[in-house]
C-alpha cells in the first residue's frame, strides 16, 4: 500500500523558527520532509485565515511556529500572536476541528535539535492520524480533466 | 406629512408608561432646540404586533417613540450608516446592551461621542417569554448614557445557565461538534443578516468581499458556508456584546449565539474582559501582557 | 371527471413518484425552520404554515452551481468542460408550493428566455412537476391579490391541490386539478389520486375576502416612472440594513454573481445567488459605485419589480409571498412601502 505523505504546512516566523530549521539542516539532522514551509516575518503577521486557508488547500496538519516570548525580533509580535492563537484555537475547537493536527511551537535560532525534534513528532502524529478526511469532505471536489471538449492529456 | 418610514398601521397603543412620556419629551426637546437632527428609536413596526426602527427629524412625530417588551432590535447598528453619520448629531434609543455596543465604537473610534445624545432605556428584559440573553443580562441599567429613563436597577448578572449551550457542546467529542454545525451551517444562505446587523460589524469592506486574495469563499457550499461563520466570530471575538442581533436576524436559525458565547467566556477567562462595559479598556486582542504563557504551544 | 387525493395518500404517491425516477422535494421542518428539502416519509411534511421560510426558487435557480470548470495539465495545456446538466435535468416532484410560489419561475421565465435561453434554469423546470397547494389562510404579510396572484392561483403549477376542511377544520382531502399537459401524465404516471370529489368542498373564499388589493400595480408604475428622484426614496428606507434577507427569499429575485474558485491548476467558475440590496452590488473596478447608499439600493429594487421588469416583460416581479417582510430582521415590509407610493400616486396633483 502506498505510503500517506501527508499535506502538511507550517507557518515559521522568518528569524527564528525558519533560522532553527536551517541550523537542522545545516547540522545534517534527520527529519521527515512531509511538510511545506510558508515563512514570514513574524508570529504576529500570521491572520487565522491563513489556518483555514491551509485547511482548505487540503492541509492534514498545520504548524505554526516563532520566537519564543519575550525574544521576537520586532519586540511584541509573539504576544498579540499568542493571544489570538488562545482564542482561535479555542474557536476551532468548538466548530469541530480536531486540534491534534494543528500544532504550535516558539523554536529559535539557535534551536535546530528542537525543530528536528518537533518536525519528527508532528509528521509521525499526522501519519498516524491519517488524511483529514472530515474536512476534506466539504471542499469542492476538483475537476475532472476534460473529456467532452476532447482536451486534457 | 413627513414620509420617513411612517407606519400605515396606524394601531399607537394608547397607554404608555411614564419612562416613554419622558423619553418623548426629552425627543421633542432635543429636535425642536436643534440639539440632534435626528431622534432613531423604536416605533410601532409595519407588522401589526412588531416594533421597527423609526428615525425622526419633526418634533411632532415624537409621540411615535414607544418602548417596551418588543423593542428587541439594536439601534446601534444604524451609527455605522454613513447617511446616519452625515447628519452629525443624532439621538439614539438604547437598553443595556445596545449602549455596550455602542460603548464598542466608541472604543473602537467608530462613533463619535459628542456626536451622540445616548436615551438610555432602564430595561428588565425584553420578548415575552424573555429572550434566553435577558436572563443573564449585565446591563439591566446601561452602562453608558446622556439621559436614563427608569429608575436604576442592579444587573441580572451571568449564572449557570448562561453559558449552558456552550458547555453542552464542549461536553460533545470534537466530531460531534462538526456533525453539530455542518447541520447548522449547511442552511446558510450567505446573506449576511449577521454581518449587517450587528452594530460591532464596522468595516466599510468585509473580508469576505474583498477578492484579491479571495479569503472567504463567496459561496453558499459547505465549505464557504463553514469559513464564513468561522470568520465572523472571530473577528467579533472580544467585541461582542452578546446582544444576539445575528442570531435573531438570521432567517434560517442559526444558532449564532453559541459561537459567540463561546468566545466571550474564552476572553472573559483568559483576560477578564467582557467587551462593551466602557469605552477605555483595551480591547484584549489588541493588547498583551507578560506572564500568559499558554500550555498549548510547546 | 373530479380527481381527489387525500393527505393519507401522499406516501403512496412519493413512493411511486420515486418508482417513476422522481426524486421528492417537499417543506420540511430543518431546526426550526422549514425548507424545501428531499423527502422520504410524507409524514415529514409540514403542510400547516403559512409558507415555508425559503421559497423552492433553489430547485430553479440554484444557490451555488459550477457553470465551468478547467484543468491544466502538467504540459501546460488548459481544457475547459461544461458541468453535466444531466443532474439538473433529474426529474423531480415538488410538492406542497404556495400558488404564489408557483408563481415565481414562471414569471422568472420571462427574462430567462429573453436574449438567450437560460439552460440551468429552463431545464430544471423542464425536469420538474410542480404540485401546488391552495391556500386557506393568510396573514398580514400576503399581498398575492395586489400582485395578479390569488390564493388558488395556478400560475407556475403542473397541477394543483384544492384543500377541503373537515368539520374540526383539519385539511385532509384535496380537489385535484390538472393545470399543465406535464401534470395529467405526471397524475396517470403515479398513485395515490382517487376518482370523485372530496367529501367536503373545497374552497378558498374566505381567503379570498381576506386578501383584498392593496395597491394596483399600474397606478405604481406610473408614480415609479417619474419618482425616481422624489424625497420619499430619502427616508422610506433608512431602516433597512442591506442583508440579501428579501432578495434571496424572494420567489421572483434572480440575481447572481460569477465567481472563480480554484488555483493555477483547476478549478470551477461559478454562479451563486446575488443580492442588489449588498454594498458591493454595483461597485465598479474603478471604486466608483453607481448605488452607494442604501437607500439607493432599495430604490432599486422597488423599481426593478414594479417599474423595469414589467415595462420590460409586462409582469410585476413580485407574487406576494410576503417573505421580505416576515424575515426582515427590522421590519421592513416591501408592500406597505409600494402601498405608500400608491397612496401617493392616487394623491390629487398639487398636494
Amino acid at each position: 500500500m502506498a505510503e500517506f505523505h501527508p499535506k502538511i504546512y507550517a507557518f515559521l516566523c522568518n528569524w527564528c523558527t525558519y533560522a532553527g530549521a536551517d541550523l537542522a539542516g545545516t547540522s545534517r539532522m534527520l527529519y521527515p520532509a512531509d511538510f511545506r514551509v510558508i515563512k514570514v516575518p513574524c508570529t504576529g503577521r500570521i491572520d487565522p485565515e491563513f489556518i483555514v486557508k491551509a485547511f482548505e488547500q487540503g492541509a492534514d496538519g498545520i504548524w505554526v511556529s516563532g520566537c519564543h516570548i519575550g525574544d521576537c525580533h520586532y519586540n511584541t509580535g509573539n504576544y498579540y500572536a499568542q493571544r489570538r492563537w488562545t482564542i482561535f484555537r479555542h474557536e476551532l475547537d468548538c466548530l469541530g476541528i480536531d486540534l491534534r493536527r494543528l500544532k504550535f511551537t516558539w523554536i529559535s535560532a539557535a534551536e535546530g535539535r528542537k525543530f528536528a525534534d518537533e518536525a519528527k513528532e508532528f509528521v509521525n502524529r499526522i501519519r498516524d492520524l491519517g488524511p483529514y478526511e472530515r474536512f476534506h469532505e466539504i471542499i469542492p471536489a476538483e475537476p475532472e480533466l476534460a473529456l467532452k471538449t476532447g482536451g486534457g492529456n | 406629512m413627513s414620509a420617513s418610514n411612517e407606519s400605515t398601521t396606524g394601531t399607537a397603543t394608547a397607554e404608555t408608561t411614564k419612562e416613554v412620556d419622558a423619553l418623548r419629551k426629552v425627543a421633542r426637546e432635543l429636535l425642536e432646540s436643534g440639539a440632534v437632527k435626528m431622534v432613531i428609536g423604536y416605533g410601532e413596526g409595519y407588522t401589526q404586533g412588531k416594533v421597527m426602527p423609526i428615525f425622526l427629524t419633526d418634533p411632532e412625530e415624537v409621540n411615535r417613540l414607544i418602548f417596551d417588551k418588543r423593542c428587541v432590535n439594536n439601534l446601534a447598528t444604524y451609527l455605522k450608516k454613513p447617511e446616519i453619520r452625515a447628519m452629525g448629531k443624532v439621538a439614539i434609543v438604547v437598553k443595556g446592551c445596545d449602549a455596550r455596543a455602542i460603548n464598542v465604537l466608541l472604543l473602537e473610534n467608530q462613533a463619535r461621542r459628542e456626536n451622540l445624545v445616548i436615551l438610555g432605556m432602564v430595561c428588565e428584559g425584553v420578548g415575552d417569554p424573555a429572550e434566553e440573553k435577558c436572563l443573564s443580562c449585565l446591563v439591566n441599567t446601561p452602562p453608558v448614557y446622556d439621559h436614563l429613563f427608569g429608575e436604576k436597577i442592579p444587573a441580572r448578572g451571568w449564572n449557570e445557565e448562561t453559558f449552558a449551550k456552550v458547555e453542552e457542546l464542549d461536553a460533545m467529542s470534537p466530531e460531534e461538534r462538526w456533525e453539530f454545525w455542518r447541520r447548522h451551517f449547511d442552511r446558510c444562505i450567505k446573506c449576511y443578516a449577521c454581518r449587517q446587523v450587528c452594530p460591532i460589524c464596522t468595516c466599510t469592506r468585509c473580508i469576505t468581499d474583498k477578492n484579491q486574495p479571495q479569503w472567504v469563499p463567496t459561496s453558499p457550499h459547505p465549505m464557504g458556508n463553514y469559513h464564513w461563520n468561522l470568520t465572523r466570530a472571530f473577528h467579533l471575538a472580544g467585541r461582542c456584546v452578546s446582544c444576539n442581533e445575528c442570531e435573531r436576524a438570521c432567517p434560517v436559525d442559526i444558532p449564532l449565539s453559541i459561537i459567540n458565547l463561546a468566545l466571550v467566556k474564552a476572553v472573559h477567562d483568559q483576560y477578564g474582559f467582557i467587551a462593551g462595559m466602557n469605552s477605555e479598556d483595551s480591547p484584549p486582542l489588541a493588547t498583551y501582557k507578560e506572564g500568559e504563557e499558554q500550555e498549548f504551544i510547546k | 371527471m373530479a380527481i381527489s387525493i387525500h393527505a393519507n395518500n401522499f406516501q403512496t404517491l412519493f413512493d411511486s413518484a420515486r418508482d417513476a425516477g422522481y426524486r421528492v422535494i417537499a417543506p420540511v421542518r430543518d431546526h426550526t425552520v422549514t425548507l424545501f428539502k428531499p423527502v422520504e416519509k410524507a409524514d415529514q411534511i409540514v403542510l400547516d404554515e403559512i409558507l415555508p421560510t425559503k421559497s423552492p426558487k433553489e430547485y430553479f435557480l440554484a444557490e451555488h452551481e459550477p457553470i465551468l470548470t478547467y484543468c491544466r495539465d502538467k504540459s501546460g495545456k488548459v481544457s475547459i468542460a461544461d458541468p453535466s446538466l444531466e443532474e439538473v435535468m433529474q426529474p423531480t416532484l415538488i410538492f406542497g408550493v404556495r400558488p404564489c410560489d408557483a408563481a415565481g419561475p414562471e414569471i422568472i421565465r420571462k427574462v430567462m428566455t429573453w436574449d438567450c435561453d437560460d439552460q440551468f434554469f429552463l431545464r430544471r423546470r423542464e425536469a420538474s412537476v410542480v404540485v401546488a397547494i391552495a391556500c386557506v389562510e393568510a396573514d398580514d404579510a400576503c399581498f398575492c391579490t395586489s400582485v395578479g396572484q390569488a390564493p388558488d392561483g395556478t400560475e407556475g403549477a403542473d397541477i394543483l391541490l384544492v384543500p377541503s376542511s373537515d368539520e374540526t377544520g383539519a385539511v385532509q382531502e384535496y380537489l385535484v386539478q390538472p393545470v399543465t399537459d406535464k401534470g395529467s401524465e405526471f397524475i396517470k404516471a403515479t398513485k395515490g389520486w382517487k376518482e370523485g370529489n372530496p367529501s367536503r368542498a373545497a374552497a378558498c373564499d374566505e381567503v379570498k375576502e381576506k386578501l383584498q388589493k392593496r395597491f394596483d400595480p399600474d397606478r405604481v408604475r406610473e408614480w415609479l416612472d417619474a419618482g425616481f428622484d422624489d424625497p420619499y426614496w430619502n427616508t422610506a428606507t433608512l431602516s433597512c440594513i442591506g442583508c440579501g434577507t428579501c432578495t434571496y427569499l424572494c420567489p421572483t429575485c434572480h440575481c447572481f454573481d460569477i465567481v472563480d474558485e480554484g488555483d493555477l491548476t483547476c478549478g470551477s467558475r461559478v454562479k451563486n445567488w446575488d443580492s442588489c440590496q449588498m454594498c458591493q452590488f454595483t461597485l465598479h473596478a474603478s471604486g466608483h459605485n453607481p448605488r452607494a447608499t442604501q437607500n439607493e439600493r432599495f430604490r432599486q429594487r422597488i423599481m426593478h419589480k414594479f417599474k423595469y421588469y414589467p415595462q420590460l416583460f409586462g409582469v410585476v416581479l413580485c407574487t406576494g409571498c410576503g417573505r421580505c417582510q416576515r424575515s426582515c430582521p427590522v421590519d421592513l415590509a416591501l408592500a406597505k412601502l409600494v402601498e405608500r407610493i400608491y397612496q401617493l400616486a392616487c394623491e390629487p396633483v398639487g398636494t
